[in-house]
């Protein structure tokens, strides 16, 4: 707490609420914009930001109902927002739960075990990290191609590939679990193993609990990755009923379909959700972030 | 008690690992069975590893370590080696497959043979069935073969994956005797006529006859040969699926009356479909509304060249461009694909007419990249400074609103703003006609759509600096400003005397992570922009605002060309830039550590 304050001249404050205010409304201004855009009937600009006219329209669209449009023809909803929606949360889901398994026990080794070579695997994972998953969409492709003619859910188009493809993430978070973990007092499991734990019970039944916040973000962590992710889901998926929702929501704004205000109901929709896990856990994150920092 | 039942929990257990394996060797003896060897030779290495690695007791860090680091080897190690192998290979829409899928592919094309090896066939209804009845005739009339002409539809390509067409008439007389007998004979007898044939270009009526010492007892001998199939029903309507019988000489069997010719008329989509099989192993399609005739392999093998049965050309597999080519240059596609080694390199790098948009979409790459992280990180400095300010009121409030831009899904928060963004339709050119009179062309002009996009990733990225300088400047001791308000001084001296040059080494790493991960940021690009507008006149596709990894994509996904290899050779280019730049950036944070103890 300072105390001693810094000079401060009459200009200072409002020109500091100018900036931030100016700055806060192009934040929001879109959302604004998006939120207006569901409500207005049509899926043009008819030349006012703030709709005269409400319609619910768009909403019931991307609810999966059939509207009557203006000439009392019955319009089936555009795409199956709701179908894509279910898509990208299994698809997020079972990635971030199959992350959080390799990235758990790996974690640990490294927090709490000595092996040659520790420093430079830990580096390589660091640097490994570096390279996103769109860098080798190639190899990726040509991969599933061939092994969906062994094992069909893991060819192209199947949720199973993007899951599988999804897994490059975890060097990220190995790092980050084994921070938490080291925050830890090893001496802890050491008295377990006094009263007889095997090292794997020591894990399992006095580590783990303890480490159970930072599995929580990291899920998020990972869940969230999933959900946003989308060129390899655009690469691997090609039957729209298959789409997730990053991929499905690009369908809105083809030029030579242009669905503009069903896009900002279906966005609103999916988005808010989402939105509201990571504002929600957004304390934890932040914290977690920084535990499985520069920490070696 | 416990012990027992401790005991029993390891020979479960015990039993599990044993059935693990065995499942897994099963896969890796499937996969040698179906010849994708190193894809048997490195499960197999797996199953070897993780047996060991779970069995022996001395490796026991190994176990917590093994999955961890088999899906970091796994899911990035593999696809990044993968992906330099690919770049060393040619590997595209036209050099799609291996070499011996696509020699298979070829040996599977086949040809029909004219009306000479034609049976002229007759409908009959029995019941609610028909049996088909194949008649060979020494002569045709002639508007027969008219009329077969026009007739194949629903058939295979006969021929057309040349430029040239076969032409029916001498080729079809010249390939008479080949035809019915060669059908199903192995290539051995092939290998006999591909010599006098390959000479005299297209083979004369009188010259292949003879020059078949391999011929079995043809059909083709037999002038007046009759078959007739079993009573058999067609699929109705358009989508039948295929169908195969087979007939059998037979004079006996009473045949119920005969279909019209507007009968067979109807059911010419599902006479289309029909295979008929007769004795000597011959497959007979429908060529009209009146006849049958054979379909033969197109191409003969003999010494692993291969030559066409109907223009006698000799295609060589040539290692270099990956195709099957005659003497003169000429490609039988498929191609397949074959290891070229720097090729796709030296096209990237000396080639001009690629050099251009390459070295173009790179500087744009760069130009991007920095200027995001500049921007981002004086938006997000400038926000982090104002929030220091513990005179200032509303402050949380503040901070919860330009946290929205973080907290938004990107790929909604893009499109969103690529609809706003829209030339005709958006509502910022909407508002900015009403108030300027002016409506921007952002998605058609090369310039401005490099504008949006960095006003857009501007709007992404900077609530993550805004973050991190607060983080680091909670970490500057509070006196040093204090000292600093004794002394007199301003907002601006205290933020570049003080803060910066306090926050500026930490941050560097942090900046360098950024300036990387922008290097590579395709999704921005392909749900604002997919790089669009183009650049003009480029042999490949590529757009203005293209970053490289959206190059490649569009190299490898987009277009008429599928080219995997050279996509894949562009990414080792950007391998290379990424590992400078983690390299430098783990340096970097060494010395930063190092210093703060």
């Amino acid at each position: 707490m300072a105390i001693v304050r810094g000079s401060s001249t009459w200009w200072h404050k409002p020109a500091a609420h100018g900036v931030l205010l100016l700055f806060a409304f192009f934040s929001v201004f879109p959302l604004l914009m998006v939120i207006s855009i569901s409500l207005r009937p049509g899926n043009f600009a008819t030349g006012e930001l703030i709709p005269r006219e409400i319609t619910l329209d768009h909403w019931k669209s991307a609810l999966g109902m059939t509207i009557v449009d203006a000439n009392g023809k019955l319009v089936p909803p555009p795409f199956p927002v709701l179908t894509w929606l279910w898509n990208s949360i299994k698809v997020a889901s079972i990635s971030a739960l199959c992350i959080l398994l390799l990235s758990t026990t790996a974690a640990y080794a490294f927090a709490r075990l000595r092996f040659r070579l520790k420093e430079q695997v830990l580096s390589s994972l660091l640097l490994l990290q570096m390279f996103p998953a769109v860098l080798t969409l190639v190899a990726i492709y040509a991969v599933f191609e061939v092994l969906g003619t062994y094992v069909p859910w893991l060819g192209l188009d199947t949720h199973g590939a993007v899951v599988l493809s999804s897994l490059g993430g975890i060097s990220l978070h190995i790092w980050t679990i084994k921070g938490y973990y080291e925050t830890i007092p090893a001496e802890i499991e050491e008295a377990a193993k006094v009263d007889g734990a095997t090292p794997f019970q020591a894990f399992w039944r006095v580590l783990l609990p303890m480490a159970v916040p930072i599995l929580a973000v990291v899920f998020v962590l990972a869940f969230i990755g999933a959900i946003i992710e989308y060129p390899v889901a655009a690469i691997l998926l090609n039957s729209e009923d298959k789409y997730t929702l990053a991929v499905g929501s690009k369908q809105y704004l083809y030029p030579q379909n242009y669905l503009w205000g069903d896009f900002a109901a279906a966005a609103l929709l999916s988005g808010l959700p989402i939105t509201a896990v990571f504002l929600a856990s957004q304390r934890y994150l932040v914290g977690g972030l920084t535990a499985g920092g520069v920490k070696s | 008690m416990q012990q027992r039942s401790l005991r029993s929990f390891r020979s479960l257990a015990l039993a599990l690992k044993i059935a693990l394996v065995a499942g897994a060797l099963y896969v890796v003896v499937a996969m040698y069975a179906t010849g994708q060897v190193i894809l048997g030779t490195v499960t197999l290495a797996v199953v070897a590893l993780a047996t060991y690695v779970f069995g022996a007791r001395r490796a026991y860090a190994a176990r917590y370590l093994f999955p961890g680091l088999f899906g970091v080897a796994l899911f990035i190690v593999l696809p990044l080696v993968y992906t330099v192998w690919i770049g060393l290979t040619k590997y595209s829409s036209d050099n799609l497959l291996t070499f011996d899928r696509a020699t298979a592919t070829l040996m599977s094309r086949s040809v029909r043979l004219g009306e000479d090896t034609a049976y002229l066939f007759t409908l009959h209804r029995e019941g609610q069935s028909l049996r088909l009845v194949l008649q060979q005739e020494a002569e045709f009339e002639p508007e027969e073969s008219s009329e077969s002409e026009e007739a194949p539809e629903g058939s295979e390509d006969e021929g057309s994956i040349f430029d040239e067409e076969p032409d029916a008439g001498p080729v079809d007389a010249g390939a008479e005797a080949a035809g019915n007998s060669d059908a199903g004979a192995p290539a051995a007898g092939d290998a006999a006529d591909a010599g006098p044939a390959g000479d005299a270009g297209a083979p004369e009526p009188g010259s292949q006859a003879p020059a078949d010492p391999a011929a079995p007892a043809a059909p083709a001998a037999k002038v007046h040969a009759r078959y007739v199939t079993a009573p058999f029903r067609l699929s109705g309507g358009q989508a039948g699926e295929p169908l195969v019988i087979s007939a059998a000489e037979d004079d006996k069997v009473s045949l119920g009356p005969a279909l019209e010719l507007r009968e067979i008329v109807e059911l010419q989509a599902q006479l289309g479909k029909l295979t008929v099989e007769i004795p000597g192993g011959s497959k007979l399609v429908n060529t009209g509304l009146r006849s049958f005739a054979a379909e033969v392999p197109l191409f003969t093998a003999a010494g692993g060249k291969l030559t066409d049965r109907l223009t006698g050309e000799v295609y060589a597999p040539n290692f270099d461009t990956g195709f099957y080519e005659t003497d003169q240059g000429k490609r039988a596609i498929p191609g397949f694909r074959v290891f070229v080694g720097g090729e796709h390199f030296a096209r990237i790098f000396s080639d001009p007419a690629f050099r251009g948009p390459t070295l173009q979409i790179f500087l744009w790459t760069v130009t991007f990249s920095g200027m995001s992280v500049l921007l981002t990180l004086i938006v997000g400095a400038l926000l982090a400074e104002l929030f220091s300010w513990e005179g200032l009121r509303f402050r949380t409030a503040y901070r919860l609103l330009l946290f929205i831009p973080y907290a938004v899904p990107s790929f909604i928060s893009i499109l969103i703003f690529k609809g706003l963004f829209s030339d005709n339709f958006g509502e910022i050119n909407l508002a900015l006609g009403q108030l300027l009179g002016i409506r921007p062309a952002w998605t058609t002009d090369p310039l401005l759509a490099k504008v949006m996009i960095l006003i857009v990733n501007t709007w992404l990225g900077f609530p993550y600096m805004m973050l991190l300088c607060m983080g680091l400047r909670q970490s500057i001791p509070k006196d040093l400003y204090e000292a600093s308000a004794i002394a007199g001084a301003g907002p601006f001296t205290n933020y570049f005397k003080i803060t910066w040059p306090l926050i500026r080494r930490p941050l560097l790493p942090l900046l360098i992570a950024s300036f990387a991960f922008n290097f590579n940021n395709a999704v921005l690009i392909a749900l604002l922009t997919d790089g669009r507008p183009d650049i003009v006149g480029t042999e490949l596709p590529a757009g203005t605002n293209d970053l490289l990894v959206t190059f490649t994509w569009r190299i490898a996904f987009q277009g008429a060309t599928k080219d995997y290899g050279l996509a894949a050779a562009i990414a080792t280019v950007v391998f290379v830039i990424v590992a400078a730049l983690s390299i430098l950036n783990l340096r970097l944070t060494r010395a930063t550590t190092r210093d703060a103890r």
